[in-house]
């Protein structure tokens, strides 16, 4: 499994623009994601998601302790390298 | 307090509240010629006596909680309870905690409110993220007498805490300056400390809050003003107030956990409470019923007795079994602090959304019953009128029905993923009275946890063989049959719910979230209390009513009326059995609680009944 932090990058940029909030292009790695429409409930749904696509349980504070989508990268690719 | 003609205290008379109050709160010890059980240290409140009925009614009545009743529980060293035994206090085991708790809310909710849970909500915060030091501080705060209030809530935001404007700003030197205002909160001028949400930063997001805890014995300025009373319709002895802080310094070990935590904090901390409170109120409903039958033997209406007239009776069962049903739930969830607590933010969100609800159904019931001796409020049951009003209060409380459903929401998609891989549950959870460990605050979590234990106890194999069988063992009679059939009906309903959940966009799952995306949720903590009862009624100890299949399938029967949305009387059969048996109950001072022992109550002489 994938588990380098671009990679992980890419993935969640594609998650983020089918929740529908914000479009392909407008946003980048370091775009905060509270500014992405990314509320408490996108971040339960993108807990999901990194469940079902990394075998990883995380906890939702998870997107609180890393706000951007690189750092969120970073974070889960600690995480499986550490598992 | 000079009281202002609208009701409020004038802010000017009680400006001087704000200055130290120094700490010299009575120090108790237990000594062992305090009765353990405070059923017997309160007495029989049907009897007269310094904390019955009466005196709580004209308490009441003056907005006043008993001094009598507040004296009684220092001695006992009531707050003991709230202090985890490994910081020197009596708590261990959270359903001991409860059991310990209820006969103050047999008599009085506002006491239970206004005494100390209110200071058991601050302190859980500080279980879960403060420091050693702070909890040390805390602990022997609790231990000696002094109270916190919870300075959380800002009208203008309800619920959504992270939307407060409350501010804390950093003085330079490492403290904060605290500025705003915090409403309705409970003992806010008579607590010794006050733990408070503010914002410590502008972002947007859930880093942006943190909780700073205030001993008004280190103030030496009057820069927060407590005096402004905040009168309610329930509770209406609690000494709920504003507080209006302008500009008061706390030092850098106010903080409790990190700067930015507040929200992950509270919502670990919550979970206790969401657990705890609706078990306790559990016991209100339990005391109203006692009251209810001893009510319809001595009322004569149309010739016969009040309990003989079958409208009455049908209205009583009813409240019977959705007591049982609420007991059910919230005392599962209570253990499933210490049992499952990765599982508890949406299994106790469940309890406090659905077993107030349950009791105040079974209340307006029983206020029925009650007719014009309720609205009336005759003497010795005009504690009903006060006790349907206390629990008015209890879903709205720190965590709003709604408020718990919004936190089920978000969750349900990975509810449905777990609860399809569960196909066991843990038995340890429904024995009910069973030893528990120590609450692990550490293991509380934020997240949907790994499995689903409530809904797999509709599906257990062990618990449909217990239900199958009759308390002899022997498996086939009609009863069990029908207790099992309602149970297969449960078990398809939550394969339902979870294809349904499983299609909902996540667009629908926040705060504005349609009606039927709402009813997903409500029907899932129903079959949650299915589960409960299934595993309870599975595991039930020799003797107790759980064994009872027509008391098993009255209660699944109202569950499933109210899953179906639409809730009609029982059958009469069933009411005439349920009636028989709480006449016995009643007969034997057994209380209806399946959660505690069936033992009798111990009552002083002077049983007049």
């Amino acid at each position: 499994m994938t588990t380098d932090a671009p990679t992980i990058e890419s993935w969640l940029m594609g998650r983020v623009v089918a929740y529908g909030k914000v479009d392909a292009g407008t946003f980048d790695a370091a775009t905060p994601l509270a500014d992405l429409g990314l509320d408490s409930v996108y971040a339960l749904t993108l807990c999901g998601d990194i469940e079902d696509e990394f075998d990883l349980d995380v906890d939702p504070t998870i997107v609180w302790d890393y706000p951007t989508i690189g750092e969120l990268a970073e974070g889960i690719s600690e995480r499986l390298a550490a598992a | 307090m000079t009281m202002l003609d609208d009701g409020r205290a004038d802010p000017a008379a009680t400006a001087t509240t704000t200055t130290a109050t120094t700490a010299t709160a009575t120090t108790t010890t237990a000594t062992p010629a305090t009765p353990d059980d405070l059923e017997e240290l309160f007495g029989d409140p049907r009897h007269p006596g310094p904390f019955d009925y009466a005196s709580i009614v004209a308490d009441d009545d003056a907005r006043r909680l008993s001094s009598t009743a507040e004296g009684l529980l220092d001695e006992w060293d009531a707050a003991a309870e709230f202090v985890p035994a490994s910081l020197g206090g009596r708590w261990v085991s959270s359903e001991d905690l409860v059991r310990r708790w209820r006969p103050i809310f047999r008599r009085d909710p506002a006491l239970g409110l206004g005494y100390g849970v209110t200071s058991l909500m601050a302190a859980l915060n500080v279980w879960v993220a403060g420091d050693e030091a702070q909890q040390r501080e805390v602990a022997a705060r609790l231990l000696r007498g002094e109270r916190i209030a919870v300075g959380f809530h800002e009208l203008e935001h309800g619920n959504d805490l992270l939307a407060n404007e409350f501010t804390a700003r950093p003085d330079g030197d490492g403290g904060w300056v605290l500025t705003g205002a915090k409403q309705v909160i409970n003992n806010v001028d008579r607590a010794e400390s006050v733990l408070v949400m503010a914002r410590t930063s502008p972002d947007p997001g859930a880093r942006s809050h943190s909780l700073l805890l205030w001993h008004k014995d280190a103030a030496t300025r009057p820069l927060v003003d407590t005096g402004r009373r905040v009168l309610t319709a329930g509770m209406r002895g609690c000494r709920i107030g504003v507080a209006e802080f302008r500009g008061l310094p706390v030092p850098a070990g106010a903080v409790v956990g990190k700067a930015g935590t507040a929200g992950q904090t509270a919502l670990t901390a919550f979970q206790v409470s969401r657990a705890v409170i609706p078990a306790l109120a559990v016991a209100t409903v339990d005391a109203t019923l006692d009251l209810a039958v001893r009510y319809g033997r001595e009322r004569s209406l149309y010739g016969g007795a009040v309990l003989d007239l079958p409208h009455a009776r049908a209205l009583f069962a009813g409240a019977l079994a959705d007591l049982w049903l609420a007991d059910a739930l919230s005392a599962v969830v209570v253990r499933a602090l210490h049992l499952a607590p990765a599982e508890c933010l949406v299994l106790t969100a469940a309890s406090k959304y659905l077993v107030p609800q349950l009791l105040q159904s079974a209340m307006q019931d029983l206020s029925v019953l009650f007719g014009s001796t309720f609205y009336a409020r005759v003497a010795p049951y005009d504690i009903v009128e006060k006790f349907v009003r206390d629990l008015a209060v209890v879903p709205i409380g720190h965590a709003g029905s709604t408020a718990c459903l919004l936190t089920i929401l978000p969750n349900l998609p990975a509810w449905v993923r777990r609860s399809r891989r569960t196909t066991a549950t843990d038995p340890e959870l429904f024995q009910l009275g069973a030893p528990l460990d120590e609450l692990d605050f550490g293991r509380l979590s934020l997240g949907a946890g790994s499995s689903d234990p409530l809904g797999a106890a509709l599906t257990d194999p062990a618990v449909r063989a217990a239900l199958g069988a009759d308390a002899a063992g022997a498996t086939g009679s009609s009863g069990a049959t029908d207790v099992v059939d309602a149970l297969d009906r449960l078990a398809a309903d939550l394969d339902r719910l979870r294809t349904e959940a499983s299609e909902v966009s996540p667009s629908l799952l926040g705060a504005d979230a349609p009606p039927e995306v709402f009813a997903l949720a409500h029907r899932l903590t129903l079959l949650f209390a299915g589960g409960a009862w299934a595993g309870v009624c599975a595991a039930a100890s020799p003797g107790s009513v759980l064994h009872d299949d027509v008391v098993r399938a009255s209660v699944l029967s109202r569950l499933e009326a109210r899953l179906a949305g639409r809730v009609p009387p029982l059958a009469p059969d069933v009411v005439d059995h349920l009636v028989d048996l709480a006449d016995d109950l009643v007969g034997r001072d057994i209380r209806f609680t399946i959660s505690e022992p069936a033992t009798p109550v111990a009552h002083e002489e002077g049983d007049t009944r």
